[in-house]
Parts: C-alpha cells; sequence; structure tokens
C-alpha cells in the first residue's frame, strides 16, 4: 500500500499540490490508523492530511478518481479451462508461468504478473499522447508478458486438440491484456501530463511578451499577476515594519511611566510614519496596445485589491477614471467593461495623450500629492496631434515620480506617429514593459522609491 | 467518561457530537478523529457562518475540558497572545522589598560589590510568578487537555502566523528570561480562517485540512431540527429550499447557517407554517444584511418562494 501511495504523492506534486515528506507521513499514519476498506473515508483522509488549499481540492478530487479507479485493480482476464486430453498435462507444465495462470484461471496470480510489468516501466516521462503506443509496447514487451506469444508459437507445433483451444484462449486473454494496458497507460497520460506543469508554466508566462499571449493563458497569466502585487506587498509591508522599531522617545517615555514614580518600565520607541505611497495609473486603453493594456489594468486591480491607495484612469481620446469600476467588479469583469466603456465616460476614438493629460490636469492633478507615483502606461502614439508636452512637465513637476511604461521597444520610441521621443524627458523613470519580469522590475522600483 | 473513551471512531464522534446538538458530516468527524490520533492542529477554512467557532465549542464540551480562545486582529502580538510581564506587580514588590534591598547593597563597600550582590537576585523578578499567562501561554500550562481555539487566523499579521509556527509543532514557547515552557498537556487545536488573506504554507504545513463548505439541503435539514426542535417538518422543507437557492444567486453576503437558524426561530414565533411572498419581505432583514442583496433578491423572490412551497406539495 505505501508504494501505491506514495506514487498517488508524487503524481499530485507534479499536478502542482505542494506536500512535504511531513505531510505523506502523516497521510501514512491517518491511513494505518483508519484503514482503506471504505473509499469515501480513504479519500477523506488522504484529502484533509495533503490538500491544505480550496484551490488544490480539485486537483485532488481528479488525480484521486483517476488513479484509484475501479478498473485498475479490479480486472477480470480470464475463466479457466480444463483440458485432460492425452500430452496435455506435460505440455501444460512446459508452459510459462503466465500462460499456466491463464489457463488456469488464476486471476490473482495473472494480475501480479501483469502489476509487475506495469511497475518495471517508469511513466513520469509519458507527456505526449504520441508516446502512449510506445509505453504500451514497453509494458507488452516485459518478460513476464512477453511468454504468451512464445507459448501460442509452441502450442501451435502441437497437434492435440486441446492445444488449439489453449492458444486460443492465450489469444483471447492477450488481447484482453492489451486493452488492459492500453486503458491503464492512457490513465496515466492523463495523469502525468494533464495539469502537471504549473511551476513550468509560471515561469514561461513571466517572461512571455504581453503581445504574445493567448486567451488560453489569460487566467494563467492573472494569477501570476496576483501573485506578484501579493509579493509586492509583502516585501513593502516588511520594510514598513523595521522603520517601526527606531529609538528611544524620551518625551513619551517619561509621559507613559509617569504613573511609576518615574521608573522606566513601559519605554516607548520613535516611529516614523511611513507613507503609503499613492499611486495614479493611467492606461491607454486604445486598440494599438489593447493587449498589454489588459495586463496593466488587471495589475493595477491587483495592486488595488491588495495594497495600496491606487487611482486608475483609461485614456482614449479622452481621459477619464475607472477606479470605481474595479472597487466594484472582480478583476477580469472589471476589464471587460473598462472595454466596453460601461459605466465610464470615455470615447474611444483615436488616441489623443495631448486631450487626455488636458483632462487629467483639469480634473485630477489637484489631489496629486508631491508623495504620488504616476505611473503612465502606453505607446505614446498620437495619431499625429498637438502631444502638449507642456502639460507632462506640469504633472511630473507635482508629483514624486513620473513613469512611463511604454510596450515598444526603445528604438521604436519616435519613429512613425510616436511622440515618446518628446515625452521621454520629463518621465523619471521611462522604460520598456513588454513581460511581467519588466513589470516585476519597474514595481518593485516604485516601492523602493 | 475518561477522554481515552472518547474519539474512538469516526461514527462515535458522529453520534456524540450530534448529543450536542452539532451535526457534523463525515468529513468533520474524519478530521476531528484524526487529529486527536495524530494531535495535529486543525485549520478549518469556510464561508462566514458555517460553524467554524461553533465546532471547536462543541468540541471542549464534548471533550468536558475548557475552552482557550485567541481571537485575532490585526497588531495581535506575542504580549496580547502569549505572556506579559506583570509590570504593576514587579514594581510594587521593588517598592516593598526596598528596604531588604537596601541592606543587600548597603553592605557592599563599593559600586562593582553592590551590582554583584544584585546580580544574585535580578532573576527574582522575573521569574513564573510575575508572568502573565495570555491564551497560548494558558493552554500550554493547564493540567488537563483543553481545547485551544485561535480563531480568524488571516486577520492577524503574518509575523504572528510564524511565531505559531513553534507552539503549533512543538507545542512550546520560548520565553527569553525564563527558557522553553513544554506543554504539560497537548491542547486539542482549531484555527480558523476566512480566507480574508492567504495563509502561509509553512502553517498550513503543520495542520490537518479541514473545509467545511455551506450545508447540502438535507445537512442544513437536519441542523435546523436539532437546533430549532419546534419547527414544522413542511416549514423546514420549505425554509431550506428558500436558503439554498438564495445562496446560488450572485449576491454580496449568502445566509449563513446561523441567519437559517434565526429566520426559523423568527418564523416560529409568528406562528407561521406556510411561507408566502409577503412573509418572506417582511421577515427577510434576518437572512439578507446588505440592502443590494434585499434589491437583488426582490424580483426573483415571488419565483423562489413558489418554488420553495412546492417542494412540500410534492
Amino acid at each position: 500500500m505505501e508504494v501505491i501511495l506514495q506514487r498517488f504523492f508524487s503524481i499530485l506534486r507534479e499536478s502542482g499540490v505542494r506536500i512535504s515528506v511531513g505531510e505523506s507521513l502523516d497521510a501514512m499514519n491517518a491511513v494505518k490508523l483508519m484503514g482503506y476498506s471504505d473509499r469515501e473515508s480513504f479519500k477523506q483522509i488522504l484529502s484533509t492530511c495533503l490538500v491544505k488549499k480550496i484551490s488544490e481540492k480539485e486537483i485532488f478530487e481528479k488525480s484521486f478518481d483517476l488513479f484509484f479507479s475501479a478498473y485498475m485493480f479490479n480486472p477480470r482476464f480470464t475463466d479457466s479451462i480444463d483440458e485432460t486430453g492425452i500430452g496435455i498435462q506435460e505440455l501444460k507444465k512446459d508452459l510459462s508461468n503466465i500462460s499456466q495462470k491463464i489457463i488456469a484461471g488464476d486471476q490473482a496470480g495473472l494480475m501480479s504478473i501483469v502489476r509487475a510489468a506495469l511497475q518495471s516501466v517508469d511513466f513520469r516521462d509519458l507527456k505526449l499522447v504520441t508516446q502512449q503506443g510506445l509505453y504500451i509496447r514497453k509494458v507488452m514487451e516485459h518478460k513476464g508478458l512477453k511468454d504468451i506469444v512464445k507459448d501460442m508459437v509452441m502450442l501451435s507445433e502441437h497437434s492435440y486438440p486441446g492445444a488449439g483451444r489453449m492458444s486460443m484462449m492465450l489469444e483471447k486473454t492477450k488481447s484482453k491484456l492489451f486493452d488492459y494496458v492500453d486503458e491503464y497507460v492512457n490513465q496515466q497520460y492523463a495523469l502525468h501530463n494533464d495539469f502537471n506543469d504549473i511551476a513550468n508554466d509560471e515561469n514561461r508566462l513571466t517572461n512571455t511578451a504581453f503581445s504574445n499571449i493567448d486567451q488560453r493563458q489569460i487566467s494563467a497569466m492573472t494569477k501570476v499577476i496576483q501573485k506578484l502585487a501579493k509579493q509586492l506587498y509583502t516585501l513593502h509591508s516588511r520594510r514598513r515594519r523595521n522603520y517601526k522599531r527606531g529609538i528611544l522617545d524620551i518625551r513619551k517615555t517619561l509621559r507613559k511611566n509617569s504613573s511609576y514614580q518615574g521608573y522606566i518600565f513601559i519605554p516607548q520607541w520613535k516611529y516614523k510614519k511611513i507613507q503609503r505611497p499613492e499611486i495614479f495609473v493611467i492606461c491607454d486603453i486604445s486598440n494599438s496596445v489593447q493587449n498589454m493594456s489588459r495586463f496593466m489594468l488587471l495589475f493595477a486591480y491587483s495592486l488595488n485589491k491588495t495594497l495600496l491607495k491606487v487611482r486608475s484612469f483609461a485614456l482614449c481620446s479622452n481621459l477619464t477614471e475607472v477606479s470605481h469600476v474595479f472597487k466594484k467588479n472582480s478583476g477580469e469583469v472589471a476589464i471587460d467593461k473598462i472595454y466596453r466603456g460601461e459605466d465610464i465616460d470615455i470615447s474611444m476614438g483615436p488616441t489623443d495623450y495631448g486631450q487626455a493629460f488636458k483632462d487629467f490636469k483639469d480634473q485630477y492633478l489637484s489631489t496629486v500629492k508631491s508623495t504620488s507615483t504616476v505611473i503612465i502606461l502606453g505607446d505614446a502614439r498620437n495619431n499625429e496631434s498637438d502631444p502638449k508636452s507642456k502639460l507632462l512637465k506640469e504633472i511630473q513637476e507635482k508629483c514624486k515620480t513620473l513613469i512611463w511604461l511604454n510596450p515598444e521597444v526603445e528604438t521604436m520610441w519616435g519613429a512613425g506617429d510616436s511622440v515618446m521621443d518628446e515625452y521621454v524627458q520629463y518621465c523619471d523613470i521611462a522604460q520598456e514593459c513588454n513581460s511581467i519580469n519588466h513589470l516585476n522590475k519597474t514595481l518593485d522600483l516604485i516601492l523602493r522609491a | 467518561m475518561n477522554n481515552k473513551e472518547r474519539f474512538t471512531s469516526v461514527e462515535e464522534i458522529m453520534e456524540s457530537y450530534k448529543a450536542e446538538s452539532y451535526i457534523c458530516s463525515k468529513q468533520i468527524a474524519t478530521t476531528l478523529f484524526l487529529a486527536y490520533s495524530l494531535g495535529k492542529p486543525i485549520l478549518v477554512e469556510g464561508p462566514v457562518g458555517v460553524g467554524k467557532t461553533e465546532l471547536a465549542k462543541t468540541t471542549a464540551k464534548y471533550l468536558g475540558s475548557e475552552l482557550i480562545r485567541l481571537q485575532c486582529y490585526e497588531g495581535l502580538d506575542e504580549s496580547k497572545a502569549l505572556y506579559e510581564w506583570k509590570y504593576g506587580k514587579q514594581l510594587l514588590y521593588t517598592q516593598i522589598l526596598k528596604d531588604s534591598l537596601d541592606k543587600i547593597i548597603n553592605n557592599a563597600s563599593n559600586l562593582t560589590e553592590a551590582m554583584d550582590k544584585l546580580h544574585q537576585h535580578e532573576d527574582v523578578f522575573f521569574s513564573p510568578n510575575f508572568l502573565e499567562p495570555r491564551p497560548l501561554l494558558k493552554a500550554l500550562q493547564m493540567e488537563e487537555e483543553s481545547v485551544l481555539l485561535i480563531d480568524e487566523v488571516d486577520k492577524a499579521d503574518e509575523a504572528f502566523e510564524a511565531f505559531l509556527l513553534e507552539i503549533l509543532s512543538d507545542f512550546q514557547v520560548s520565553i527569553p528570561e525564563i527558557g522553553t515552557i513544554e506543554a504539560k498537556s497537548r491542547p486539542l487545536v482549531f484555527l480558523t480562517s476566512n480566507n480574508t488573506r492567504e495563509i502561509s504554507d509553512a502553517l498550513r504545513r503543520r495542520c490537518l485540512h479541514l473545509y467545511i463548505p455551506f450545508p447540502e439541503s438535507q445537512l442544513e435539514s437536519d441542523i435546523i431540527q436539532v437546533k430549532v426542535p419546534d419547527i414544522s417538518e413542511s416549514l423546514k422543507i420549505q425554509l431550506v429550499s428558500f436558503i439554498q437557492q438564495v445562496r446560488k444567486l450572485e449576491i454580496k453576503k449568502a445566509p449563513s447557517i446561523g441567519e437559517t437558524i434565526d429566520w426559523a426561530k423568527v418564523l416560529l414565533l409568528l406562528h407561521i407554517d406556510k411561507l408566502s411572498p409577503e412573509i418572506v419581505r417582511e421577515t427577510l432583514s434576518v437572512i439578507l444584511k446588505f440592502q443590494e442583496d434585499v434589491h437583488t433578491l426582490d424580483s426573483k423572490l415571488d419565483d423562489i418562494t413558489s418554488k420553495a412551497v412546492k417542494e412540500t406539495e410534492v
């Protein structure tokens, strides 16, 4: 049983459920304690000991059902045939182990040979559907199973009437065995392939350019972004706490301890109040940068949810605040709403950065403080209208840091209708930002600033 | 009954908890059994009001032991959760013992000698006598086995979580002035979380995990039967059907079991034996706590009510 459990653990691990050695020991102990006669409670034992996150429960359910399916443990291959003709007894003795078991109808014995064959093959590398054939052959070529074929050849050389029937019996069982192995390999494929590459996926996604992300990956990307936002938050909050351990605040200490006749029992510490940085995110949502801004908005949303004071704005032909949309809706829904222009006052004509900055200045610049950070996400392709870079200068003067993240590579800045070369002089930081890695670096920069 | 005779089997747990008017599913009973047998803490997650805290309370009642509760909140730290020095008592004692302290020091000829003499006595004031145990330390010091409930652990800071690790895995705490204190008897620990924040993997790893979802109709009906025994069969069925349907709607806060029970009590008080849209509307405030939710439900209320009523007509 332990071997089977071990294999189940490794399959869960591959599927992205994090199981420590301690947890697997717990599970083993628990199973020892409760037994495994009742499937439902066996499942509950494993679930409670191994799977500690609600999101992982589903993976567990799926893997459990696949791994411990009844078919895997209780196939039926053979009925005995009773041949007692002349010479048959002699012939039977010449048969290999497996064929003898088949003829005798020894279900358990046959199964143990099949299991040995299955266990001799390492299925962990079975990742592609096309590999299945290879793996089936690997199992069937295993010594114990291969003997059937040899025996069939041997039987065909004899002309006893029973020999033919036995040969037919072997043939029939062999094809049943083949089906079983086929099914088994199929399940192994499902276990090993389906959702196993979670860890790798995340890494790859971090480096993928936003523009190359297809629909299927969006939900995965969402998770990565949320994780990132959380990491940044933890990093930042830890820094804040460190600041609290300051030096002795004598005035406060005397005041606090005056009730103890001036004996200093409870020292009070000075600490700096750290201002949470306020962030204004202005995001271009025109078609030219759609893929990119989707994730930027998502990131703004994640930040909004987890940590800081973030105010978000969408920009196209004009500029408008979208923070309230984020507040009321969940991530993807909010972003779709913004793109459809629901609940917000935006016109989706040609992008006009000049007009957008004017809107920002008129309506929101008064709320920008000297500690705020302004992030602009966009390609600065202004469709030949007036860039009004003076307005950008005004914004820069008002805020602490002005950051421009451009999805285009730096060599493209200023080419065609891009006015990035003009804007860049008023940005404290201007960077190419086209993947999570870029985003990560930049955001780190903001929080450290 | 001795504790040794408790937690003998999953079935026994289910029976005994029912006697304490807590209906637990097999999943819950299995986890309790394992936690008790393996000496592991249980991390209970689930939506608000499915009886996470109640589970710990019932367990304490069932074991006949004391329930020690630590409510977590932002900013909770060691001095609130583990121990604190009794500053006042320390101060008082130094004042009372002033004379004897003077004597000790007066005999000394110089400052170094006085300090040396004091050094021989300093630990007196930082001894267990001056220690004010907070819930965690109290649980470890209990002579009899106790139930420790760390409620809403997700509300506390992450630093506090790290601090819990030592207690949960080894059942011991280190106090710098005194040393390591080990548990006299291992408490049965429950941690509850509403998932407002992801609990760290390190903490999860040390616990058994139990997710309590909203109950199925049958289970909820059983719970109401136990909590509000006077309710009529038909009203109970209608009520459960109604609540189950409401939970499927997209609303801010789905009605919890506690609220269902309250509603059942209210309807009983009003001598109502059949749901109707008017009555539901009048008593809706018992189950829905947001005005928006009331609005969402309003348009579908007639349908849901009639569907719920139909359940009993079949």
